[in-house]
């Protein structure tokens, strides 16, 4: 048979390529959001499991970012809980997750309801750059967990964050957003273990283990001044992060949840760029919510000295263990005690930075007396 | 700016479309040229006064030698010509390594003697934009050419983007009368031009962006694994320089028909190659053709009796070797390949055809020959390489690749193994003129979206970009 080229043929086959893929695209961008969580978002598919596995008991459930985590020993928490003959019963359950705001916090929140797994405290990481209406997470969370009618709501705040060319890619290019999260899916499908990444990890994991014991140098805290300028940059409260915070309050507080927020240790010069306009604004914010929702509010970001710090805002192993010590003794100790108005004068930090004794002398009074009442 | 990134999709959608629009043929051209420039100024928009000083220099040169009557001044100008080039070449990609090569030479003979440390950067593609202009100027030289009478012809021929970074290294005649050719608008050579990039785009992302994961651990410290698990990552070594390269090759190739050009084929089922002879017939075609031509054949060929035959071929093949980088590994490589293709020589008179029963052996026998050049070519030190091939041959306890890399591995090799035999024994492109426009289309289709699932998270840059 001879071959006639058919003129039509390349047109044809091109525009017929280009609809399938489209709808391809557009397809997979309405069903990634209803694909499993092990797809979406495997790090809360992480904590979800660990929490299930949980014994009875009544839980304080600490919920924040890997700052949060990296700051935070259970295990140094629970051991003074028993030391203060309050630990029985208790389990300390670190539900961190990397890149995590209210937003992430909320929607954590639903997913650990719906599993029943109700915390009798909720401990839970502020810090100003997460009341930011400029969300430096979004990007994260476009991947992670929004939907297609959450990310119409959340358009205004996609656009201030730059984010919306990634808001595109997700929707519209949805095969090629998860793919890591398809194959890894498909080699757990499959049972398949890799190694390679275990070379590489078992390195990175002596280093940091390495890097995690050692302070930082000096120039490596002080460009974390720059990174935290930049976190605050055109600051103003509001937003999708204010919204999450405030269901999420809402929700604990149905739920006879003590609701407390904790401002993590950072380093001076990361404390220093926020600068007092801004510290005024998240101080008066968090005042206004324990006003408003009866919480309580704890700023330990000038609790540890620098040389606790491996980068700008991450604690070394000693200052891990000193934090959680000193959060454990001063706040979670006497609010399991029930002791709520005695603590407070217990919790105040050293008068020697004013945005902290402000933010302890305004928002612990009223909480206290709300929650006591 | 690579090309499976979404930036040069940007970039290369807006240049088809504006390219396409435009009513005349030289707005078209000088429209490519533009985009040219800022997909290379994508990287460093400095380094752009490299190439164009570059290939000014040689537009002008190539004129003065074809309207010098005088042969001695046509051979200096040629020579001229070549000793910037190189020079520029070798200031950019040799400085570092020749001032260490001395500074390791003083201290063998007990001299302690220090050098600064010059941080240079190599601009992109700059190995081949060099030899396409030393091409150039050594046609007009030879007369095989006409001198380029528009500056913005000859800068799209060194610039145009598809092939400026690397490669096929395109040779001017070839270009040069492609340029004021007018271009007519054609689906069924823009599907082509589709159906190579697809094909790129696999080879690059599906299979050699994968393969680093069992490479780099086994080359990084050698020591460490096993005999099968050093033999694993040399094959999925040899798997990912083709798949990476001959990716880039058909991507460029398919981007060039998008706009009514032709580029040369770059790779031809080299792993079936029977000889290394044949093997450098098939492979990184563009180089050894330009090397037979202009280095080669100048030293003497194979015109001067049988031992300056096997001496041009070595000096040939490293030079060819450093070429690709300023390490005594590049050299190496290519004096064991100029060695291979000296003993290749020296038998082929006594064996007998490629063909026959034996062709399989021969293939295999070509392959492990070019693989131990592979090693040389990745090793981070000549220690490394020998360490890697003692373990290659003598076997050694070490660590093990888990399920997971051997199932990438198999599918790897799978997939090229299947390509060379399908390609060996079938016209593709015949086979495929037969196939519906629907069928092809969802073909196309399937195979860009399993492209985008079987990506991995971070792609690497292409391995010949540091050539």
């Amino acid at each position: 048979m001879i071959y006639r080229p058919n003129p039509k043929r390349g047109r044809t086959t091109l525009l017929l390529m280009g609809a399938f893929i489209f709808a391809a695209e557009i397809a997979a961008g309405i069903l990634i959001d209803h694909a499993p969580m092990r797809i979406r978002f495997p790090q809360l598919a992480q904590v979800l499991e660990m929490a299930r596995q949980l014994k009875p008991s009544k839980k304080i459930l600490f919920l924040g970012s890997s700052r949060f985590g990296n700051a935070v020993s259970a295990e140094a928490i629970t051991e003074v809980l028993h030391q203060a003959n309050v630990g029985d019963g208790v389990t300390v359950f670190k539900a961190n997750i990397g890149a995590s705001d209210p937003v992430v916090m909320d929607f954590e929140t639903d997913k650990l309801l719906a599993a029943d797994i109700l915390p009798s405290m909720a401990v839970i990481e502020i810090l100003p750059e997460v009341l930011s209406r400029r969300n430096l997470w979004l990007n994260f969370h476009l991947g992670r967990q929004l939907r297609w009618p959450e990310v119409w709501n959340a358009l205004p705040d996609v656009y201030l964050a730059g984010t919306l060319y990634l808001a595109v890619t997700t929707r519209f290019n949805a095969i090629y957003t998860f793919r890591s999260e398809f194959q890894q899916w498909a080699m757990d499908g499959l049972k398949l273990r890799f190694e390679s990444s275990n070379f590489a990890d078992a390195n990175t994991r002596k280093r940091r283990r390495a890097n995690r014991a050692a302070p930082a140098d000096v120039e490596v805290l002080l460009r974390g001044a720059a990174s935290g300028r930049k976190n605050v940059r055109g600051y103003e409260i509001g937003g999708l992060n204010t919204r999450a915070l405030i269901r999420m309050i809402e929700r604990y507080s149905q739920l006879g949840t003590t609701i407390v927020f904790v401002a993590p240790p950072v380093s001076s010069p990361y404390r220093a760029a926020y600068g007092s306009p801004v510290d005024a604004a998240y101080l008066a914010y968090m005042q206004q919510l324990g006003k408003t929702y009866g919480t309580y509010f704890f700023d330990y970001r000038h609790r540890l000295s620098d040389h606790h710090f491996w980068t700008p805002y991450y604690t070394t192993t000693d200052g891990k263990l000193h934090f959680s010590r000193l959060l454990a003794r001063e706040v979670i100790v006497p609010l399991i005690a029930g002791h709520k108005t005695s603590m407070s004068s217990r919790a105040l930090p050293p008068s020697d930075n004013p945005s902290a004794t402000a933010a302890e002398g305004q928002s612990l009074p009223d909480a206290g007396s709300r929650r006591g009442g | 700016m690579l090309f499976h990134s979404v930036e040069f999709f940007l970039l290369f959608s807006g240049t088809f479309i504006g390219y396409w629009l435009m009513p005349q043929h030289r707005l078209r051209m000088l429209w490519l040229l533009g985009a040219s420039f800022a997909f290379y100024g994508s990287w460093n928009p400095w380094l752009m006064f490299v190439v164009v000083f570059s290939a000014a220099f040689d537009f002008l040169i190539a004129q003065r030698i074809e309207t010098s009557p005088s042969p001695k001044a046509r051979r200096l100008l040629l020579i001229v010509s070549i000793c910037v080039s190189l020079g520029i070449l070798g200031f950019f990609k040799y400085t570092n390594f020749l001032l260490d090569s001395a500074v390791s030479t003083f201290n063998l003979f007990g001299f302690d003697y220090r050098h600064p440390a010059f941080r240079i950067v190599l601009p992109l593609g700059i190995s081949f934009y060099t030899f396409e202009t030393i091409s150039y100027v050594m046609d007009v030289y030879r007369g095989r050419l006409r001198a380029e009478r528009s500056f913005m012809d000859y800068a799209l021929f060194i610039m145009f983007f598809p092939h400026l970074i690397a490669g096929p290294i395109v040779r001017p005649k070839h270009f040069l009368s492609q340029v004021p050719r007018a271009k007519r608008f054609d689906w069924n050579r823009l599907e082509l031009g589709a159906r190579l990039f697809l094909l790129g785009l696999v080879k690059k992302t599906v299979i050699a962006d994968h393969m680093p994961a069992i490479v780099d651990p086994v080359f990084a410290s050698p020591s460490e694994f096993s005999t099968e698990a050093v033999w694993m990552a040399v094959l999925c070594y040899a798997t990912q320089i083709y798949c990476d390269f001959s990716g880039y090759s058909d991507m460029a190739v398919g981007t060039a028909h998008a706009f009514g050009f032709k580029l040369p084929q770059n790779f031809n089922l080299p792993y079936a190659a029977c000889n290394i002879a044949e093997f450098w017939r098939r492979w990184h075609i563009s180089l050894s053709t330009w090397l037979r031509d202009y280095l080669y054949i100048p030293l003497g060929g194979n015109r001067h009796g049988t031992l300056a035959t096997y001496r041009n071929l070595i000096l040939t093949m490293l030079l060819g070797g450093l070429w690709h980088g300023a390490a005594w590994s590049f050299v190496l490589w290519g004096f064991y390949h100029g060695s291979l293709l000296a003993a290749h020589r020296f038998f082929s008179s006594r064996s007998r055809s490629s063909e026959g029963p034996f062709k399989p052996m021969r293939i295999a026998f070509t392959f492990l020959c070019v693989c131990i050049g592979w090693v040389l070519f990745r090793a981070q030190s000549m220690t490394d390489a020998w360490l890697l091939l003692r373990r290659m041959f003598i076997p050694t306890e070490g660590q093990m690749f888990a399920s997971a890399e051997v199932a990438i591995a198999l599918a790897a090799w799978t997939a090229v193994l299947l390509g060379h035999l399908v390609s060996s024994y079938l016209d593709m492109r015949s086979a495929l003129r037969w196939l519906p426009a629907p069928v092809m289309a969802t073909g196309m289709a399937v195979v860009f979206l399993f492209v985008q699932v079987l990506m991995p998270h971070r792609g690497g840059a292409f391995i010949y970009f540091q050539f």
